[in-house]
């Protein structure tokens, strides 16, 4: 029901390429295929007929507004959003087939054995990250140019901060970030390399803190240091 | 119609304060890592505050999103006339959270992190200062938009709130780990307290001189009558307080100076309050003139009068079970 009222929004017009506002047939759904904003026309699409009105408005041949119903000024990049959609959900359905499969494998006892999908699992590692990223994108480009839907344009909302100011802060939160995200990943890749600690090794029973029983955060919850060489120095 | 507009200031104001209370206690543990160098203590001085101090940024957190749904105004000028302060005391305080995490699992890296602490938290603890000394000085705004330069808010005198900041968040944290360490790292502390206090008495002073001097309307405020004989406990209290920090700690006791700072930084705050009352944006912008529509407020304030007894109930309940004495030994290894 909610869904009825996405079918008249440019920005889901944008994500599934849609330029033709359909009357009498059905719109399809463009599985794949290249938005191409001067040309007010999907290229190269691979489509299913009558899929994207059963989707969007639970009938057969529902009407969807199309791109070219809204003026050029007012319409979202179709060639960013479709595809970010579609990395989004295609990531999703990789996910999907990764769950079922691992109860495929547990179900017949091949879970750690099956290197393809250790492969496949290492490889899957990433996509939570950019899916994440993708919907983002996708929530973000698909509502330009406005800020408020109709009624305020993002340009109309830009704080009076400088854009040297807003530049030079951006350059500081990158530096920062490739610093802080990459010693985690360094930290972890490090962990990982040392292998699992078997738990009879380990006394169970220990309160205080930075023991069981207190707040972990991520790596502390691995009760290890990093570096070998040191570790009794430090203890 | 109640006026919403006030109990939302009392809202976001209590934010404020149990935020300044609270992290600065474990922002003043990163100031004070400099006098402590021995690595066991300070392992012991950051599993003080490990379980709590990210909740206690919380409050932070409620006071920013008080002001965005009751006072969007207020959001949008104040934040935009502070940027790059604002942005960069979040960049130290990215710092100092990452360094609870990497600094007990590195060893030769260790004392990279222990920079990356006390340096985020000094340069955090100093910016909120900065902060605080360029709203107190005041924000240009014309037509409900900040209408000043970029770098208003780089004054003397808000860098001397920041030094001011610094001072007041290092007593703090030094109470508290009076009451949470023992043995020789608590008689060090009950030595440097003293000295913390004198230097916040000295940039009390520093503040309550310039701000009535620079502001007419702050003066009249304070030193008309009846209000002088109404306010004038203050500073007498100040005094009063800061001579019983001293004492608890000659005498030992270990709860008493931390809730001493505590008083001290109530009266501090009161003192900023009734300066600033009614202005939300100082010199010109009241809290009717900011508020945001009676819905709004309204809306707003039933999901903080849910959430706001549930955060105090969490925060209580995990400072209640570590409210144990930190050991040397009770490290993350």
């Amino acid at each position: 029901m909610g869904l009825i009222t996405y079918a008249k929004w440019s920005s889901v017009a944008a994500m599934e390429g849609h330029w033709e506002t359909n009357h009498e047939e059905g719109m399809p759904l463009y599985l794949f295929g290249l938005p191409d904003m001067q040309e007010e026309h999907t290229k190269y699409a691979i489509a299913i007929p009558n899929l994207g009105s059963l989707i969007l408005t639970h009938s057969m041949d529902g009407t969807v507004t199309g791109l070219k119903d809204f003026a050029p000024e007012d319409r979202p990049n179709s060639t960013i959003v479709f595809w970010s959609f579609r990395i989004m959900v295609g990531l999703g359905m990789l996910m999907l087939l990764m769950a079922f499969a691992s109860v495929w494998l547990r179900k017949t006892g091949k879970l750690y054995e099956q290197k393809w999908f250790h492969g496949f699992a290492l490889i899957m590692t990433p996509s939570g990250f950019i899916a994440l990223l993708a919907g983002w994108f996708t929530t973000e480009v698909g509502r330009q140019p406005w800020i408020v839907y109709g009624i305020m344009r993002t340009k109309d909302a830009l704080s009076p901060v400088s854009a040297e100011q807003v530049g030079l802060t951006l350059i500081i939160f990158v530096v920062v970030y490739c610093i802080v995200f990459g010693v985690g990943i360094y930290y972890m890749l490090k962990l990982m390399h040392k292998g699992p600690k078997f738990i009879h090794s380990q006394a169970s029973e220990i309160g205080g803190v930075g023991h069981f029983k207190t707040p972990m955060r991520p790596l502390s919850a691995i009760n290890e240091s990093l570096d070998e060489q040191d570790k009794g120095a430090s203890s | 119609m109640i006026d919403l507009s006030l109990i939302w200031v009392a809202i976001i104001g209590l934010g404020v304060l149990v935020y300044v209370v609270l992290d600065g206690f474990d922002l003043g543990i990163g100031i004070l890592f400099p006098f402590v160098k021995d690595q066991q203590e300070r392992d012991v001085m950051m599993n003080t505050v490990a379980p709590v101090w990210d909740g206690n940024e919380t409050w932070m957190v409620l006071g920013g999103a008080g002001l965005f749904a009751a006072f969007p105004m207020v959001y949008s000028a104040v934040l935009s006339a502070l940027y790059l302060p604002i942005i960069l005391m979040v960049i130290a305080l990215i710092f100092r959270g990452v360094a609870f995490e990497f600094r007990f699992k590195a060893n030769r890296t260790k004392h990279l992190w222990d920079k990356a602490f006390i340096g985020g938290s000094i340069l955090s603890s100093f910016l909120q200062g900065v902060i605080l000394g360029a709203y107190i000085q005041g924000i240009k705004i014309i037509d409900g938009r900040y209408a000043g330069g970029g770098l208003d808010w780089l004054t003397p005198f808000s860098l001397f709130t920041g030094v001011g900041v610094v001072v007041v968040y290092a007593a703090l944290g030094c109470g508290w780990l009076i009451l949470k360490t023992e043995s020789q790292l608590q008689q060090q502390l009950y030595q440097l307290m003293p000295k913390l206090v004198v230097a916040l008495l000295v940039i009390f002073a520093g503040v309550s001189i310039y701000t009535p001097l620079a502001h007419p309307v702050i003066a009249e405020r304070w030193f008309s009558l009846p209000q002088l004989f109404y306010f004038s406990p203050v500073p007498i209290l100040v005094l009063l307080l800061s001579f019983l920090v001293i004492r608890a700690c000659k005498q030992r006791h270990e709860f008493a100076p931390l809730m001493y700072m505590f008083g001290l930084v109530f009266l501090a705050y009161t003192g900023f309050l009734i300066s600033l009352f009614p202005y939300i944006i100082p010199p010109s912008v009241t809290i009717w003139d900011a508020a945001a529509p009676y819905q709004s407020q309204l809306f707003s304030l039933i999901g903080a009068l849910i959430l706001i007894p549930i955060i105090i109930t969490y925060t209580a309940m995990s400072y209640w079970v570590f409210r144990d004495k930190v050991k040397v030994g009770d490290g993350y290894h």
